[in-house]
């Protein structure tokens, strides 16, 4: 009965109850989607590389050889010789080594240099790259695509292009005379390798007009032959003495780098919770007015014997219904519209933003609306408690 | 129920203080009601009538005194005992607002009856026989109290005060928002089904045309030893 006179009670407000849920809901709605996106970035970022135990460039900080292997952005001081490379490629706890050669662009979009080895190795979220078309190249002008390049410059398996020196979009130094052709796209990923082209490492030195064995390298990956080996095999790398090298393991940089953003995170979490906040301040501004229209119609369901506690329980089973009714809203909303969102945002940003909302986070952050909703209905249906029964009953005297 | 030789109402040496006030609004030293009277008070407006009503229904606490209810002396009650007395003994019907207006009038009803702990089956068959006596077609019951005419909405209040056959029927004013033919027609239903249920009455109202209907009439006044005060 209880539960039968809090639902028609709001039906009988319906025009208030529905904008106060609305306003609930979308509050709900945007702290939702800040901490989702949030997430969703800092994991999409976090499996940008898998499958490789140690990045090995030129010495310089952990982020900036990060930034430019991985990512592709800012430069390396300077560059690792052939010679280096070699030593570790064949050293014994190394399994593989792959290089990357940097510094040309197409278009704006970063060309890397590398050998076939690299897709067999290189893996993103613990999945090896994927082609949707063609396959990895195998002839000096053969070059690979992302997913994103190959979109948004209408090329397909077969087609040629131009490559420029330079990472500036427009490029005055144009390798005119070297076409590639396109043998492979891959699938996306949401990670930097959508925005980038593969070529041989041979065919970066024929580009620059230098000899292929006498090339510099950028920096290479490696893996190595047993996990144990990693601590070991890095220590020695930092302390080669032919050369200053510097050896990371991408998850720890990954984590460090995204701490940067942390106060990001923050920021819009508090943005998110003042929003909350403001919804909450709506709901108890609405329920006070409601009390004082409704304080007839309380202090009659007291007349006939309800005890204060009753009163409470109705107005506290209110808010519950509106506060359960936003969280689903949200939910439901956020689930769409990630759904609907998600293949537009990876190929044209190369986001990944998962469409499963359903975790435990939100569930906890709809609680906490729902729990706060609670509290904050308490002060309203406080004061009815107190209200003075007899006064708003006996107002004919 | 009760003890056989207490009556409906006993209230002794009573005095009501409005919280913070040093002025009582009454003081009553004595006055009975016997089981099956029905006690027309009358008296102006301010002269404590309502109060006089919140105190016998034990919404207000008595300041001083004893007030004694169906053998129940109230100030014994806590304030959670006091609301289940209420639901169980006495019956209350006002000016106005009787119902709440987007319930049926079905739910209203066994709204009461839930706080009283009445078996839903024997409450639906009261309220279709109190339907029938109190001249309300079957099919109102399933009608939200807000679209009644006012007429129907005071008789649906009477069932909804007598629903759980209390002892003490307590009245404020209930005819006042209604017309003269209407008026009338309440009275005499409710006289009627009182009288065949066999509970006491306090029945408030300054429209005299209506003491007739009553064994017994009173000028609060009378009772009352507070100077009425007419600046109120």
């Amino acid at each position: 009965m209880l539960i039968k006179l809090a639902w028609q009670s709001l039906l009988y407000r319906w025009k208030t109850a529905l904008w106060t849920t609305l306003t609930l809901a979308i509050s709900a709605l945007v702290l939702l989607a800040v901490v989702h996106v949030s997430q969703q970035l800092k994991s999409s970022f976090e499996r940008s590389v898998s499958g490789v135990d140690l990045i090995v460039g030129p010495r310089t900080s952990d982020i900036n050889l990060l930034l430019a292997s991985v990512f592709h952005m800012g430069t390396l001081p300077t560059t690792v010789s052939s010679d280096s490379f070699s030593h570790w490629q064949q050293h014994k706890d190394v399994e593989w080594a792959v290089p990357l050669v940097v510094g040309d662009s197409f278009q704006g979009y970063p060309v890397v240099g590398t050998e076939a080895a690299f897709f067999s190795h290189y893996q993103v979220d613990k999945q090896p790259l994927d082609f949707q078309s063609g396959g990895i190249f195998t002839e000096h002008h053969d070059v690979v695509l992302g997913a994103l390049v190959a979109r948004q410059q209408k090329l397909s398996v077969g087609d040629t292009l131009h490559l420029s020196h330079g990472t500036a979009r427009v490029s005055f130094k144009q390798h005119g005379e070297h076409t590639f052709h396109v043998v492979g796209i891959l699938s996306p990923t949401g990670t930097p390798v959508d925005k980038s082209l593969w070529i041989d490492k041979g065919a970066v030195s024929e580009l620059h007009g230098s000899s292929a064995s006498e090339q510099a390298i950028n920096s290479f990956l490696l893996g190595v032959s047993s996990p144990f080996a990693v601590l070991r095999l890095q220590r020695a790398i930092n302390q080669f003495d032919q050369e200053p090298l510097s050896a990371i393991m991408p998850r720890l940089a990954m984590t460090s780098l995204w701490s940067l953003l942390d106060s990001v995170e923050v920021l819009l979490m508090v943005i998110g919770s003042l929003v909350l906040f403001a919804a909450l301040g709506g709901l108890c501004t609405q329920l006070l007015a409601s009390m004082a229209q409704r304080q007839r119609e309380l202090a009659m369901v007291r007349a006939i014997g309800a005890g204060p506690g009753f009163v409470v329980r109705l107005i506290l089973i209110e808010t519950l219904f509106m506060t359960l009714v936003a969280a689903m809203l949200a939910l439901l909303v956020l689930w769409l519209s990630a759904m609907l969102l998600q293949p537009w945002l990876l190929q044209t940003y190369g986001v990944m933003i998962s469409s499963n909302v359903f975790t435990t986070q939100s569930a906890g952050l709809l609680g906490l609306l729902v729990i706060s909703g609670q509290v904050v209905s308490l002060i309203p249906a406080l004061s009815s408690y107190r209200a003075t029964l007899q006064r708003a009953l006996m107002a004919s005297d | 129920m009760q003890r056989h030789d207490s009556a409906a109402v006993a209230v002794d040496r009573l005095v009501v203080r409005y919280p913070n006030t040093q002025r009582p609004v009454l003081d009553i030293p004595h006055w009975q009601v016997e089981h099956g009277q029905h006690v027309f008070l009358y008296g102006p407006s301010g002269s404590g009538k309502s109060t006089l009503l919140s105190v016998l229904a034990g919404i207000l606490p008595a300041s001083e005194g004893e007030v004694t209810v169906l053998g129940q002396p109230l100030g014994e009650l806590s304030s959670r005992q006091c609301d289940r007395f209420r639901a169980r003994h006495i019956g209350m019907v006002f000016q106005q607002h009787n119902l709440i207006p987007y319930l049926s009038v079905r739910d209203n009803v066994l709204l009461a009856a839930q706080f009283a702990d009445q078996s839903r089956t024997e409450t639906l068959s009261m309220l279709t026989h109190l339907c029938e006596r109190m001249q309300l077609p079957a099919e109102l019951q399933e009608r939200p109290a807000m679209t009644l005419s006012v007429g129907q909405r005071q008789r649906v209040a009477i069932i909804r005060a007598l629903i759980n056959r209390p002892s003490l029927l307590i009245a404020d004013e209930p005819t006042s928002a209604l017309d003269e033919e209407n008026r009338e027609r309440f009275m005499g239903l409710l006289m009627e089904t009182l009288q065949q249920q066999g509970a006491s009455m306090v029945f408030v109202s300054h429209d005299h045309q209506l003491a007739g209907h009553f064994s017994q009439q009173l000028d609060l006044r009378t009772l009352n030893q507070v100077e009425y005060d007419h600046v109120d």
